[in-house]
């Protein structure tokens, strides 16, 4: 469950920008929403605050009952690495890890270290299709490879909610698809409340449902509670 | 060129660029000041030994000199050029009977030439206190409560003190002993009655060079100054150990300042090194934009090189303004003036060198192999190994190296010591990165922290490579420089400790026959130690005759054109055992004496250097004259000798078995405590009046303001030192912000927590420091060891345990603090703003 409500973010620096302006909306467990809207719309930003990456200038932030806004960044830390999941754009692996390394480095984060846990990162190696490619290093892989690795090591907590920005920006048609493909048929498998960030309209019609921003306003043409 | 201009403006407006112009400003000021330092450091030692002289050339001799010779000499040197002295250790005993050692001179008008003494009455001169009982007394005295007028006693003869004589201001007086100074006019030297009491009494004869041509001078000089009982020195020559001290100083100071200038290039290159990764994405921009290579070659050049160049100018100025006021604060601190002035012309060629020159060939290769690579390459790399590799390119190496090597020999002006310097650095550089190479390859194996940060620095450290490397190589070459420091200081200091006053004698009495020892050892301290010397002449080396080789003129010829040291007559040691004194080392030979050899011959060792000026080996023999007695002598070992032991230590030993019979002096040493001292020496000069005794507690305080001024130096200097390579230090840490950025936030992001980091960056702190300080400190104590022997020619003292770890918790806690400090705001903001950053 995510409630936002009256969630603002205003930049002060070079001069006062107002990114986003009383936000509300709520979202049910298990749902997968698309939030769109044109480039500086403040996209990007809303979901960095949903994430617990950034700190709201005002308003509420309730992820799984739990008002994220006001906790520390150690406490922050906490919550994502038990709860949340994240796809960046630019895929941010860590270089000096392999594949495998990478996928795991979440379940490092959380102490979970035994071998029912090596099965299962086998098992996701397997489901993003690269088992193949399981010691090689980001460097050695092309950009569809990398993000099927960043999906793959977002889902391997099963985070209950899972955060993606701009997942396919990067990448072509068909490796869009496919990683559509892998966040829908993961999602369906872990239940986790997804929230895409994306201007890609093949990313909306996966979505069961679309919010758009627009200069800093959520647009009243959709409804603001969204269930499946 | 109109985009270069632009793009030139722009780069100068960040703020970035002004803090990396200002940190290079303030290294090279530090560097340029040593360069200055130095230089008027080695222009007042030259100008001293003028002053210590007093005149050009001086005639020693323990003889008088012949009424022959001085008309031979008025041949050459008009009378008012020449003042004949007498001088000779004595004691005066004040008013209040209390004994005095001094060092009296009696001399003739005219003295000083060049003026190595001031009174406090300057219209006052010799000839004032000509044919009266009045004597010129050193300034010490003033100190001890003595005034003009007060009457000492020197032999039969009471003298009025006229003067106090000050030390010339403009003089580095490092050393002076024998004595409180007292001259006399030498019309009244007969009335003392010390000439008649067997006192050993020096001829001097002082010489001011004529106007005549300085070749034609000498060598009619030359001829003249052949007996063998004369010993010459001339201007460029001055009391050994001084000059020895000085040399010290100024190769240190000139060790140091090539040290600064490698640490000081190496910052550079990791400045120019993180600037251009900063300004690829730049590179990118403008290569999609169209901009072709060259003008985006000088785009990227011209900012790096002004600001270098600004910088190298801003440090000149920075360092010349500061010169004097330092140098008058240095003056203050330790006592030291300084004469000469420093070239600003060579100031300002060091800079421009620096600023244009080291930065275009660091730069220039670099770049142009970055730009031939296709843009897509560029992009596709992390930012991070690739291009540490392109400044690895050869010629980038080459030039690098040859600016490093042409700066060497501006700022020490010796081809040799350049270089040994370069190849030095060379030979450092390359043992530092196999070292490197070597632990990251047993690093896996560690068995420590085994936990995922523990692993995920492990590998962080073995597949990053070329990073690693890069990073434990900047470490090591600053941590080097840093131990380098630290064990040069602690062997010199070590070398110039006099040791401390408890135990150690503090009254000496020379002069000594054997029966008069038999005697004073009646009345002395059971505890005095007898030294037994005998007075030596050589009349031959390996056959050949010390005076024919003069006449003939092949013997060692000083700088100067003039021999001196094969002539004199020498302290011999006479030893009944073949044990060494405290300070002494055996060189060559196996022991001090060997087995015996034939009846009619000698064994004597001789202290190395000593044996090097006179060209002698081990077994090779001279002709030695005791008490007119000729003595054949073999050398039977070389002794290194620490002349900075507060003990009376010899060029030549003799065996006492081997010269049974033969006229002995001792040397009496003797521990009483300081409140009786003075009682002391009333005690044995009433019972032998014509010995010299010696208060060693003066001698031991000169000597002990001395080194505390030397060790002074030597500390700035490695402090100095310390700044450079902290400075350098600064500048990896820089280089590395943005990549432990990167990876922090994004571990942040995935959960991790910043405490959990912050023990990451301890532990990466650890590793680091600790491998880098291990090869560093392997490599210093044999770079520090090769310097000492070679360079400073003084012995290496290996450090304590103490030394070593301190330095290793200093490496430690340096690179720890400096890791936490430069990513506080890396653990402490939110991620997102760490990403907004990278754009």
């Amino acid at each position: 469950m995510i409630e936002v409500e009256n969630l603002c973010k205003n930049f002060t620096k070079p001069i006062l920008t107002k990114v986003l302006r009383e936000i509300s909306f709520t979202l049910e467990t298990g749902t997968w929403t698309s939030l769109m809207g044109p480039s500086g719309s403040g996209k990007s930003t809303l979901l960095s605050l949903l994430a617990g990456l950034d700190t709201p200038t005002s308003g509420s932030l309730k992820l799984l009952n739990q008002e994220i806004s006001v906790f520390s960044e150690e406490e922050k830390a906490t919550f994502r690495a038990k709860n949340l999941g994240f796809i960046f754009q630019n895929f941010r692996l860590l270089p000096s890890l392999s594949v495998e390394e990478n996928i795991r480095v979440p379940l490092e984060i959380l102490g979970k270290v035994s071998s029912e846990q090596d099965k299962w990162v086998s098992e996701l190696i397997e489901r993003v299709g690269l088992s193949h490619r399981q010691t090689h290093f980001p460097s050695q892989l092309s950009g569809g490879e990398q993000q099927r690795v960043a999906v793959a090591r977002a889902f391997s907590t099963k985070p209950a909610i899972l955060l993606a920005d701009e997942p396919t920006g990067n990448l072509d048609d068909e490796n869009s698809e496919k990683i559509l493909d892998l966040l829908s048929s993961l999602q369906n498998t872990f239940a986790s409340t997804l929230f895409v960030v994306s201007h890609d309209p093949a990313v909306a019609e996966r979505a069961h449902t679309r919010l758009v921003l627009h200069k800093g306003h959520l647009s009243q043409e959709f409804p603001q509670v969204i269930s499946k | 060129m109109n985009f270069a201009l632009f793009w030139f403006k722009k780069e100068f407006r960040r703020p970035q660029t002004w803090l990396l112009g200002l940190l290079m400003a303030l290294g090279l000021s530090g560097l340029v000041f040593v360069d200055l330092f130095a230089q008027r450091i080695s222009q007042t030692a030259e100008q001293d030994t003028r002053n210590f002289l007093s005149a050009d050339y001086v005639v020693r001799s323990w003889t008088p000199f012949d009424q022959d010779f001085l008309e031979n000499i008025r041949k050459i040197v008009p009378p008012q050029d020449q003042i004949q002295q007498q001088s000779l250790m004595a004691n005066a005993k004040n008013e209040e009977g209390e004994i005095l050692n001094i060092d009296l001179k009696a001399i003739d008008n005219a003295y000083p030439f060049y003026g190595d003494w001031i009174l406090k009455e300057t219209s006052l001169r010799m000839e004032d206190i000509q044919g009266k009982n009045e004597a010129f007394v050193d300034a010490g005295l003033a100190n001890l409560g003595y005034k003009t007028g007060d009457l000492i006693q020197i032999g039969s003869q009471k003298f009025a003190i006229r003067d106090f004589v000050v030390k010339e201001p403009q003089s580095l007086n490092l050393l002076s002993i024998g004595g409180y100074g007292v001259w006399i006019h030498r019309s009244q030297l007969e009335a003392t009655g010390l000439t008649s009491f067997g006192h050993r009494v020096r001829s001097t004869l002082y010489i001011r060079k004529s106007n005549s041509d300085a070749k034609t001078f000498r060598e009619s000089f030359r001829k003249e100054i052949q007996n063998p009982n004369w010993r010459l020195m001339s201007a460029q020559q001055s009391n050994s150990q001084t000059q020895r001290t000085v040399q010290l100083l100024k190769t240190y100071l000139g060790l140091i300042a090539l040290c600064g200038t490698f640490l000081g290039l190496a910052g550079l290159f990791m400045i120019f090194v993180s600037d251009l990764r900063r300004r690829l994405p730049q590179i990118l921009t403008l290569r999609c934009l169209g901009i072709k290579d060259r003008p985006l070659l000088v785009t990227l050049l011209l900012p790096s090189v002004a600001s270098v160049f600004i910088a190298a100018l801003a440090g000149f100025a920075i360092a010349y303004s500061l010169e004097e006021r330092l140098t008058l604060l240095l003056a203050q601190r330790l006592d030291i003036v300084l004469s000469g002035e420093s070239s600003p012309l060579r100031g300002i060629s060091l800079t421009i060198f620096l600023g244009i020159l080291a930065a275009i060939p660091g730069l220039f290769f670099p770049v142009q192999k970055i730009l031939q690579v296709p843009t897509q390459r560029i992009y596709s790399d992390a930012g991070g190994s690739w291009i540490l590799s392109q400044f690895l390119d050869l010629r980038s190496v080459l030039s690098m190296a040859t600016v490093a090597f042409v700066l060497s020999l501006i700022l020490s002006s010796s081809l040799l010591l350049s270089l040994a310097n370069l190849a030095g650095i060379a030979v450092l550089i390359g043992l530092l990165f196999f070292t490197s190479k070597l632990f990251l390859s047993l690093l896996p194996r560690l068995p420590i922290w085994n936990d995922f940060l523990g692993n995920f620095l492990k590998r962080n450290f073995v597949r990053q490579r070329e990073r690693s490397l890069m990073w434990l190589l900047s470490l090591g070459f600053s941590f080097f420089f840093l131990m380098l420091g630290a064990l040069l200081t602690h062997s010199i200091q070590s070398q110039l400790t006099i040791v401390s006053a408890e135990g150690q004698p503090n009254m000496l009495i020379m002069g000594a026959s054997q029966d008069d020892s038999n005697a004073i050892r009646n009345i002395v301290p059971s505890n005095t130690e007898t030294v037994p010397y005998l007075q030596v002449r050589i009349s031959e080396i390996n056959g050949e005759s010390v005076r024919e080789r003069i006449l003939k003129g092949e013997s060692n010829i000083d700088e100067d054109g003039f021999s001196d040291f094969r002539v004199r007559e020498y302290f011999v040691n006479v030893r009944s055992s073949s044990e060494l004194f405290t300070g002494e080392k055996l060189d060559e030979g196996n022991s001090l004496f060997g087995p015996k050899l034939t009846e009619d011959k000698v064994r004597v060792s001789l202290e190395s250097e000593f044996a090097e000026r006179m060209e002698l080996k081990l077994d090779d023999t001279l002709l030695l004259e005791i008490a007119g007695v000729a003595v054949e002598a073999q050398v039977s070992s070389l002794r290194k000798v620490d002349w900075f032991q507060f003990r009376p230590n010899f060029f030549m030993v003799l065996d006492q078995e081997d010269i049974l019979g033969a006229p002995l002096n001792e040397i009496h040493l003797m521990r009483v405590p300081d409140q009786e001292l003075g009682a002391w020496q009333k005690k044995i000069i009433g019972a032998f009046p014509y010995l010299s005794t010696l208060d060693l507690r003066q001698t031991r305080d000169q000597l002990s303001q001395v080194v505390s001024k030397l060790v002074l130096s030597v500390q700035g200097t490695s402090f100095f030192l310390l700044i450079a390579a902290l400075l350098v230090l600064f500048a990896i840490f820089v280089a590395r912000r943005q990549e432990l950025q990167k990876e922090f936030a994004l571990l942040r992001c995935l959960g991790e927590r910043s405490r959990n980091l912050s023990i990451y960056l301890v532990r990466e702190s650890i590793l680091s420091a600790s491998l880098s300080w291990i090869s560093a400190c392997l490599l210093a104590l044999i770079g520090a060891q090769l310097i000492c022997t070679f360079s400073l020619k003084t012995q290496f003292f290996f450090p304590s345990w103490e030394i070593l770890l301190g330095t290793y918790l200093l490496a430690v806690v340096l690179v720890l603090v400096l890791n936490l400090l430069m990513s506080r705001r890396t653990l402490k903001a939110p991620p997102q703003e760490l990403f907004s950053e990278e754009l």
